[in-house]
């Protein structure tokens, strides 16, 4: 070959050494970035995770272990190991003898599988002639009639028998060579016993801590994990991987289509459903609660309910920023910021909530109950939703079964004067701070003078409206007033603060929005004789009241009726009520006809005819019945002509998946997101039309209710949970007909308000004193907003009104149904009353089924028949009685009607002689059994602790006959009227 | 192939070995005898090897695998009815038991050493895909290997042993009932 470079061989219109030297670099430039791009690819932060977690699992592993060892017993392991060594030189004794044994065992093994072998050739072999000779002889005789073989077939089948008898001969050999084996097998273990027993004790001894080392070292990030991680290697089987569980019932939607959820955040939350890791520092930490959320045994467990069902967020996501986390507030924003290089998902619908909006996710799956078991949060949420009334305007679904959250305004002619109204309407809070009837007029976006006028004149539209189109209503008592002083102690004694709150009785956390309205300022609202009737039989005013009858006497009435009416609120009653003005009201109603779509197309000429029609008293009640419709009065309060109008508030039933789009943030700058957009409207709810210009009857509408922090956090949390996700059955809380008829009796508990003075359900649980939430929890939800709210009023919440917690369990269906419909003083020293709620046949029967349901007991009851109690067990029990000083608390025969202010105990507990009627007799014997585990917290002693008997020498100090006994007995003395002192 | 070598062979070891071999053919074979005309005289073995793998290996197989093979992987001639209920002797043995069991070796007992047991499939294995090859260069294709140079011949001789041990375990499994050669599944080894 000619010695020539490239160029001089060739005629080229380029130089390739040149060439070569830029393809050259080139390709170290392209196998720079190569590794470059497989380093990046490869360095993700999940990774550095996991091998963190590596590490500090086989750390955490390695504290308990060492935990463990020093809670063992030296002294018993020690003899343990003594035992160990003892045997072993025992067995060493024989250790010739073994040997041999061995030996001789390989002999017998080999023997085994040689003559197993050997049959199984044979089987396989005699398998094969038997099937050539059916192939063979069978059709034949199978499409024949006759029975006889023909010689040669006969033949055939001798010699097939022939060979199966060798088969079985061998069969028998490699059986026999079995046993031989294994009965030498058996000697050996024998000569073994000791060590084998000795170790397996040891072991036993052992097996927390083993299992804690086996752990640990299954932890510790060892080099073949790091190389099965490696780059290119792990393909096959590698150790950093990434975590995912997929939710068969629980869809992700991707527009028309519905798509298994899939959750990664396993993949970096690695010790999420670990006990032990509660506080790491994340993504290491515990998930607080186990036992309701994640544990295998929770009513959650992780691999059905995921993360992001709850969390929300970008499940399939294993980067920080990416999975979109939201920090809960500005400075966990700014921390992230430089910890993570966290910044806003943009066009993310499904940014992760903020911590303290996570619960309200509960409601998406919770739809068929009012409220959610043990979520404290939650139900915080459902409450402040239900108590400030927003369900009357917007629609949310399983929220149609609700009366309206106001009181009728079909009477209101007869209960306040005119005056008072339009001070009223004109701004609520004036006349009480703790109102929860919102602020309409007069708002931020309505500040000129122009609209300051038009809401004047709407104000007193809107109460001549009413005043029209109201009933007229006489009150039919009339009492002299009494003492005030002796009614403000009735008030607080008798159980008004179940529902009502004063503020002679104000407690911390005295909120707008309870079950029933503040009477701190009701003497400048109502009439005494409208008062007087409304306390003797509120239905006589209002026949849908939930206000029960609390069976006062007139003297009762006339002092708390004092009382009340002094409650003066006199900066409001100084308040100028002000005048209409015609001319203003004609202004706004033209503004009305200019619209009305009956005028279309509307000229001024036409309007003007319209308004020439009218009276100025007709045009003001015109006016009225529009500006109600514009405000939306109707959604809370029943009037007259507003029967089947929609209510005019947007439907929340998908609030929480409603697109950020679709929201107007107006010109206001904040973060567009679905609860900072929620949060905005809920603190000033005219605040998107600031700048905006905006014609009179185009102005928001919604009303003025004066959130706070905490109330707006509670409801954001509750709009979050009204999503569109679908949750089939598998993944949504489907009652079952038990549930659902306890939850129907729930519902009427609620709307009675039974809670405020009841314990009812488990609404209410406590965030544990670890959980990284506690301070602000405690803060938020002080024990008693959910449940017995009046319990907050005494130091001794024994003296208030009873828990009902296991109610379907205790009481005989009759009695309860009795009770409710008449009720009558049960624990006479107990001031408070229970009321008279005036319950129709059909409420009965739920609240009562309902109750026997959510006992989870048969309804109705089946009482055991009746056991006899012997004249001896009679006397015994009788005995027992007297011993254990059943009335220092009971009365056990007629009962008083006043009782003592001298701090005595009798008469705090029931009467006894009601058991045989009111209570079932299995839950008496558990209750004398342990009486803390029905009732924590109870009075009551439990008087057989763990078994043990107080009274030895009555029925032979037999736990089990002495609580048979005394339940007989109690049966006993309440049917036959034993007075015992 | 999985019916006579196990699936790490065959799936994954043997394809690879067909790819890789396929693809080095043109690196293999630079004889440009027989470019642009037919003939048979000046590429006697390349012609052969290729028809054998091609249409033996191939098509033979798939030929058979579809019509001859029945029920149960049985065999079955042309026209004869497909009984599910045929039964044919299914005892393969591996070479290591021929040795120390059926020839009683070491008093009819299996060695513990996988290593020993197997010593004489491992000397075989080797020796076949070693000393084939080196028999080839030295004795019978003495000039082929002088025309492709020692890097070329021994590549193509290795991918020809390789070839050839499919047939060849073929033919062992139906003559002495061979199933393993190499057999060692403690370590899922087998060959």
């Amino acid at each position: 070959m000619a010695n020539n470079t490239p160029e001089e061989q060739d005629d080229r219109f380029y130089r390739p050494s040149l060439l070569w030297k830029a393809f050259g670099i080139g390709s170290v430039i392209m196998l720079v970035v190569t590794i470059w791009m497989v380093l990046d690819d490869f360095g993700r932060e999940w990774k550095a995770y996991q091998t963190e977690f590596f590490n500090l699992k086989e750390k955490k592993y390695n504290e308990w272990a060492k935990e463990a060892v020093g809670e063992l017993d030296e002294d018993e392991l020690n003899s343990l190991k003594e035992q160990l060594t003892a045997a072993t030189k025992e067995v060493l004794g024989h250790e010739k003898q073994r040997e041999k044994m061995e030996g001789e065992l390989v002999d017998l093994q080999t023997k085994m599988k040689n003559t197993l072998n050997d049959f199984q050739v044979a089987k396989g072999e005699w398998d094969v002639a038997k099937y050539r000779y059916e192939a063979h002889y069978g059709h034949e005789f199978a499409a024949s009639t006759e029975v006889e073989l023909n010689a040669e077939a006969g033949k055939a089948l001798a010699q097939l028998n022939k060979e199966l008898a060798n088969v079985q001969r061998l069969k028998d050999i490699a059986n026999q060579a079995q046993v031989n084996y294994e009965s030498k097998k058996a000697a050996i273990a024998e000569l073994e016993t000791a060590r084998t027993e000795a170790e397996k004790a040891l072991k036993k001894y052992r097996a927390n801590i083993d299992r804690l080392e086996v752990n640990r070292d299954d932890s510790r990030f060892t080099l073949t994990k790091a190389a099965r991680s490696a780059p290119l290697v792990d393909f096959a089987n590698p150790v950093l991987r990434i975590n995912q569980i997929v939710l068969n019932n629980i869809t992700d939607d991707l527009n028309f289509a519905q798509v298994k959820k899939v959750d990664r955040c396993t993949t970096c939350h690695l010790a999420i459903d670990l006990k032990g890791f509660e506080n790491e520092k994340q993504p290491f930490r515990t998930h607080p609660r186990l036992d309701v959320m994640l544990g295998s045994t929770s009513p959650h467990p992780i691999n059905q309910i995921g993360c992001t069902s709850c969390h929300d967020g970008r499940g399939q996501s294993v980067d920080f920023v990416r999975a979109a986390h939201t920090p809960r507030n500005e400075e966990q924003k700014k921390e992230w910021e430089k910890k993570y290089h966290w910044h806003e998902m943009h066009h993310v619908e499904e940014k992760m909530l903020p911590l303290q909006f996570t619960e309200g996710k509960c409601i998406t799956c919770h739809k068929q109950t009012e409220y959610v078991p043990r979520a404290a949060k939650v139900n915080k949420s459902i409450q402040t939703f239900r108590y400030a009334g927003c369900y009357g305007c917007h629609r949310v679904e399983g929220w149609d079964h609700l009366r309206k959250p106001a009181p009728s305004l079909e009477k209101i002619k007869g209960k306040v004067t005119r005056d008072w109204f339009v001070k009223w309407v004109r701004d609520p809070k004036a006349f009480n701070e703790h109102t929860r009837m919102p602020q309409f007029f007069h708002l931020s976006n309505m500040q000129t003078e122009k609209f300051s006028a038009y809401q004047e004149a709407e104000i007193f539209a809107i109460t001549d409206y009413i005043y029209a189109n109201s009933e007229d209503y006489s009150p039919n008592v009339w009492l002299p007033l009494g003492n005030s002083e002796r009614g403000k102690e009735l008030f607080g004694q008798l159980g008004c603060l179940g529902c009502h709150q004063i503020d002679d009785y104000a407690i911390e956390g005295r909120s707008r929005f309870g079950a029933a309205p503040d009477l701190s300022t009701v003497g400048s609202k109502v009439s005494q004789k409208w008062l007087q009737s409304w306390l003797k039989n509120p239905r006589h005013y209002w026949s849908e009241t939930t206000m029960p009858s609390l069976r006062l006497s007139d003297r009762e009435i006339s002092d708390i009726s004092a009382y009340l009416l002094s409650k003066k609120n006199d900066e409001f009653e100084g308040l100028e009520t002000g005048k209409a003005v015609a001319e203003v009201q004609r202004d706004v109603l033209r503004e009305y006809l200019l619209r009305d779509p009956k005028l279309a197309p509307v000229t001024d000429t036409k309007v003007e005819d319209e308004l020439s029609k009218l009276s100025s008293h007709q045009l003001s009640i015109e006016l009225g019945k529009r500006a109600i419709g514009r405000v939306g009065c109707y959604g809370c309060h029943t009037i007259k002509g507003f029967e089947n109008v929609a209510p005019i508030g947007t439907e929340l039933s998908e609030a929480g998946s409603k697109l950020v789009k679709k929201l107007d943030f107006g010109l206001i700058h904040i973060e567009h997101t679905r609860y900072d957009w929620y949060d905005k409207k809920l603190e000033e709810p005219r605040i998107f039309d600031r700048g905006i210009a905006k014609e009179y009857l185009d102005t928001l509408r919604m009303p003025w209710f004066r959130f706070n922090e905490t109330e707006r956090q509670d409801l954001v949390r509750f709009l979050m949970g009204q999503t569109s996700e679908k949750r089939g059955p598998g993944a949504a809380k489907i009652l079952d007909a038990h549930e659902a008829k306890a939850e129907d009796g729930m519902k009427l508990i609620h709307k009675y308000n039974c809670q405020g003075c009841h314990i009812v359900q488990d609404l209410y649980v406590a965030t544990p004193e670890d959980a990284p939430d506690y301070d602000e929890d405690v803060e938020n939800l002080k024990k008693y907003t959910l449940e017995g709210r009046i319990l907050a009023h005494y130091e001794d919440p024994t003296l208030g009104p009873p828990s009902l917690w296991g109610e379907g369990k205790k009481v005989i269906t009759k009695w309860v149904y009795e009770f409710l419909d008449k009720p009558y003083p049960l624990r006479g020293a107990l001031k408070v009353r229970m009321p008279t709620f005036q319950f129709n046949n059909e409420e009965l029967n739920t609240i009562v089924v309902g109750w026997a349901n959510a006992g989870g007991v048969e309804f109705p009851f089946v009482d055991q028949p009746r056991p006899k109690l012997t004249a001896y067990e009679l006397q015994e029990a009788a005995k027992l009685f007297g011993r254990l000083n059943c009335t220092l608390c009971h009365y056990a025969g007629p009962q008083p009607t006043t009782f003592s202010d001298d701090g005595g105990s009798k008469g705090l507990a029931p009467n006894l002689w009601e058991t045989h009627k009111r209570l079932h007799r299995g839950w008496v014997k558990d209750w004398l059994h342990d009486p803390q585990k029905l009732m924590p917290g109870t009075r009551m002693p439990g008087f057989w602790p763990d078994g043990s008997s107080p009274a030895p020498d009555i029925l032979g100090g037999d736990s089990d006959k002495q609580i048979r006994a005394l339940t007989e007995y109690l049966y006993y003395i309440g049917e036959n009227k034993v007075v015992r002192k | 192939m999985l019916v006579y070598y196990d699936p790490w062979l065959a799936g994954v070891v043997f394809p690879t070995l067909i790819i890789v071999g396929l693809i080095l053919i043109p690196y293999i074979d630079t004889n440009p005898k027989g470019n642009g005309y037919y003939t048979f005289k000046e590429r006697r073995f390349a012609i052969t090897t290729f028809l054998f793998g091609f249409l033996i290996l191939w098509n033979l197989l798939i030929v058979y695998g579809t019509f001859l093979r029945g029920p149960n992987w049985n065999f079955f001639g042309p026209y004869e009815v497909w009984d599910i209920h045929k039964l044919e002797v299914l005892r393969n043995v591996n070479l290591s038991e021929y040795i120390f069991r059926e020839f009683g070796l070491n008093g009819g007992k299996l060695p513990d050493n996988p290593l020993i047991r197997e010593a004489l499939g491992i000397i075989l294995t080797v020796g076949y895909l070693i000393g084939v090859p080196i028999l080839l260069a030295r004795k019978w294709m003495k000039k082929t290997y002088e025309e492709l140079g020692a890097a070329r011949f021994y590549i193509m001789a290795a991918l020809l042993v390789c070839m050839a041990a499919l047939p060849l375990k073929m033919v062992l499994r139906w003559t002495i009932n061979l199933k393993y050669i190499v057999a060692i599944p403690e370590a899922f080894f087998n060959i």
